[in-house]
């Protein structure tokens, strides 16, 4: 009798998951009824379930903020057995349905007969632990609901065993295990660590086993901080594809951090991933949330100076890895600098992650990988380059006070990490006078060498100071050309044009013609062909002498 | 508190201007008509008051919320109402009777939540969170009152009273409250409140006027202007706050003698 009314009921799901709100997934069907209709045809299927003995409600509770309303929570049974993870969930006012969410499974054909006793499950739970391992409920018989295929008919329980908890289900006729998922809720937290040049910020953490990890559980993405603990060989391995674990993770036992690079590496990609968020609209590397995995700490400032020379840019650089990691998840890399005591060409070198324009940078070379792909050599490379510094000026001034000092925003790049003493310059690149650092500000003084992939780095300056143009306006050094830029106060739409162009519009081997006529474009696409900025961006571009 | 003790030293000193004039030597001149006697012992009131004033309070409170300190500010309404009164007394001396009085009010208090919640992210950049809760107050004060009768003519009576109140505040209030956000956390929606029922006591003063007229022996009507005053301690989110019970109430009812 129970067959014959669960088939009737399977063949009422099926007939009613034609209606809107309702997905037939295999043998599962997922309802969301919300209004009128759909609530009177699904409150009868659940009414009729219920009466048949495949629903019984496990949960009766009110919601204190809406006292008329009585919520249900019923969990579906086949032949006595429950069905794991399918459940229908009934909110009624004053007796009166609305809404009713749901997933059950509706097959109709299954055997509930295991093959091996409770006995046998729990002896099969226990040996798939460690030693010592307990059981913290009871073994279970239960039809596991999946996404694909006919639920598996298999016992459960929930094993303990050193620091970790699972529920097991193990298959009831094989003794296969077929599931484990962790029983331990990761709990988000939120700390403060002191960064490169001692400022005091925020850190979005999670809290495991009573220690604290640089793992972002409140931003979208895989958001993970990677400490390597100066093991070089280490941070060799996770970049050529070893796997990384828990253990790895930077952590902190009070959640007030000290290890400037873990919090200044983890707090600026959290602020890029915020800049292109809110400014760009963009989730992220490939804007569907890739992971942002970094490594810190391959080389201590003292190993530094024992480093062989192959090896330096371990310490006093940083980059993106599109195919490094596990997996070739993409990995960005910051090294610690040197001693402060030492200089390298005339500069102290702090840890790179203490500057937000070069963490900016290193993950807008991400997403440049998951975009226009920019050929990483000649002039897509110095594009490629110049984007990155682009991004990481604009998220400077996005979330840093506008200022020369340490911690403000400017045209300079890695200014808070490169600092010279006595008064020299600091920072690696300028946008304003990139002549300063001894980089072109015109496109008659490219490098054409082959060095440096034919100039990437030292080529980047010319895009980007025809960016610096259209914002600031001024005069180019070389060409002498005036330039009317939009203003600081509308730096913005600068940002979009170059944003677009470099993500939307360029092809992956652009040369720097190319990256005019799509930034002006872009220009045109946002803010109209006769635009201030549109404007800006041409008399920028020839001013630097790209046309 | 000035204001309250003013107002009683008025009435004591009515009381006893009245007092004095009972047993003032009369003069040599014709007697003045005599004063009806009060021929009655037991005197009882009940009716309804209607409560004039507020006893708004509000409290300003540090909370912390993502390792910063923000702001929650509850802001109590606690507007007028009606409350059941009721007395009874009885004629000790001449005109003087003691008594005991009952008001019971009971009102629903809006209490506004404003709250500047920290940004998980970044310091100096909260958030505005701002929600209303619906809550409960009941004051029961029982006063112990000294009443000087003043009879105007067999049918009406004029009473003046004043004493002890002993206070007995219910007030549900608001301990925390909770939000809802969602990344990128730049705005917080208020979701609901954390209350709970506090009740707390106090000894206050209470003093009025009563005009009772009776269309029978025993029965009448009257009318009553009454100020009551008490300050209870409550805990809330910033430590404690005073909050204020009783005001000025008038209104009338059944009055009764024996």
């Amino acid at each position: 009798m129970k067959r014959v009314m669960a088939i009737a009921v399977a063949a009422m799901a099926l007939f009613v998951s034609l209606d809107v709100g309702s997905a037939q997934q295999g043998s599962r069907l997922r309802f969301n009824a919300t209004t009128g209709g759909d609530l009177r045809t699904w409150d009868q299927f659940v009414t009729a379930q219920e009466r048949a003995g495949a629903l019984r409600v496990r949960q009766v509770s009110q919601d204190p903020s809406l006292p008329s309303r009585t919520v249900e929570r019923m969990q579906q049974y086949y032949q006595g057995v429950p069905v794991w993870g399918a459940e229908v969930v009934r909110d009624s006012d004053r007796g009166v349905p609305v809404s009713i969410f749901g997933d059950v499974s509706t097959q109709s054909d299954l055997d509930t007969q295991p093959g091996i006793t409770a006995d046998a499950a729990e002896r099969l739970l226990l040996s798939r632990a460690a030693s010592g391992a307990t059981l913290l409920r009871p073994v279970t018989l239960v039809l596991l609901l999946r996404d694909a295929g006919s639920p598996n008919l298999a016992y459960t329980s929930v094993v303990a065993s050193a620091n970790q908890v699972f529920r097991v289900f193990v298959d009831a006729r094989t003794g296969v295990e077929v599931l484990r998922y962790s029983s331990i809720r990761k709990q988000a937290s939120i700390g403060t660590g002191r960064g490169v040049i001692g400022d005091t910020k925020k850190m979005a953490v999670r809290l495991q086993g009573g220690v604290y990890l640089a793992d972002d559980l409140l931003r979208p993405p895989v958001l993970t901080t990677f400490d390597m603990r100066n093991n070089l060989s280490r941070a060799l391995n996770v970049l050529f594809g070893a796997p990384l674990f828990v253990s790895d993770i930077a952590a902190d036992s009070d959640n007030s951090w000290t290890d400037v690079s873990a919090v200044d590496a983890h707090a600026y990609i959290g602020w890029t991933y915020d800049y292109y968020f809110k400014r760009h609209g963009r989730r992220g590397l490939d804007n569907r949330d890739r992971p942002l995995i970094s490594l810190i700490n391959a080389v201590s400032q003292q190993g530094a100076l024992s480093l062989p020379p192959d090896f330096f840019d371990f310490a006093v650089n940083a980059f993106w890895c599109d195919d490094c990691g596990p997996g070739a998840i993409g990995v960005m890399f910051f090294g610690n600098g040197i001693p402060p005591a030492f200089t390298q060409g005339g500069q102290n070198i702090n840890p790179l992650a203490g500057s937000l324009d070069i963490v900016a940078h290193e993950l807008t070379h991400g997403v440049t990988s998951a975009t226009s792909n920019l050929l990483p050599m000649n002039e897509p490379g110095a594009l490629n380059e110049s984007f990155s510094d682009v991004m990481g000026t604009a998220t400077e001034f996005f979330f840093q006070p506008v200022g020369a000092g340490i911690g403000q925003a400017d045209y300079l790049i890695g200014e808070d990490s490169f600092r010279a003493p006595g008064g020299g310059l600091n920072g690696i690149r300028s946008l304003v006078n990139p002549i300063a650092f001894g980089d072109p500000d015109h496109y008659s003084l490219r490098f054409t060498g082959s060095e440096d992939d034919g100039g990437v780095h030292t080529n980047s300056t010319i895009p980007s100071h025809a960016y610096y143009l259209a914002i600031e306006g001024g005069r180019n050094r070389v060409s002498g050309m005036t330039v009317q830029g939009v203003g600081a106060a509308n730096r913005e739409q600068i940002e979009k044009a170059f944003y677009r162009a470099f993500v939307f519009l360029l092809p992956a081997s652009a040369n720097f013609s190319t990256a005019r006529a799509a930034t002006i474009q872009a220009a045109r696409d946002l803010y109209g062909a006769s635009s201030t900025a549109a404007q800006a961006i041409t008399q920028a571009w020839t001013a630097v002498g790209v046309n | 508190m000035k204001s309250r003790a003013v107002l009683f030293a008025i009435l004591t000193c009515a009381v006893c201007t009245a007092a004095e004039a009972q047993t003032r030597t009369p003069a040599p001149r014709p007697a003045p008509p005599r004063r009806p006697a009060i021929d009655e012992r037991l005197f009882f009131s009940a009716g309804v008051l209607f409560r004039v004033n507020s006893n708004d309070f509000t409290d300003t409170a540090t909370i912390r919320r993502n390792v910063e300190n923000g702001q929650l500010e509850t802001s109590y309404d606690v507007g007028g109402g009606l409350a059941f009164d009721a007395s009874g007394s009885y004629l000790v001396w001449r005109q003087l009777a003691l008594g005991v009085g009952l008001t019971v009010f009971s009102a629903s208090t809006t209490t506004t939540i404003d709250a500047q919640v920290p940004h998980p992210f970044f310091f100096n950049q909260p958030r505005a969170v701002t929600g209303e809760f619906d809550g409960d107050r009941s004051e029961t004060a029982v006063h112990i009152q000294a009443k000087w009768l003043v009879p105007v003519n067999t049918n009406m009576l004029v009473t003046i009273f004043g004493g002890p109140s002993f206070f007995k505040v219910e007030q549900d209030i608001v301990d925390d409250f909770d939000y809802s956000e969602s990344y990128p956390f730049d705005t917080a929606t208020f979701t609901r409140a954390i209350a709970s029922s506090q009740s707390e006591s106090a000894v206050g003063v209470n003093v009025g006027g009563d005009v009772a007229y009776y269309f029978s022996r025993n029965v009448g009507v009257g009318g009553t202007v009454q100020y009551s005053s008490g300050t209870v301690e409550m805990t809330v989110p910033s430590g404690t706050a005073d909050v204020k019970a009783g005001g000025l109430q008038a209104g009338g009812g059944i009055r009764l003698r024996f």
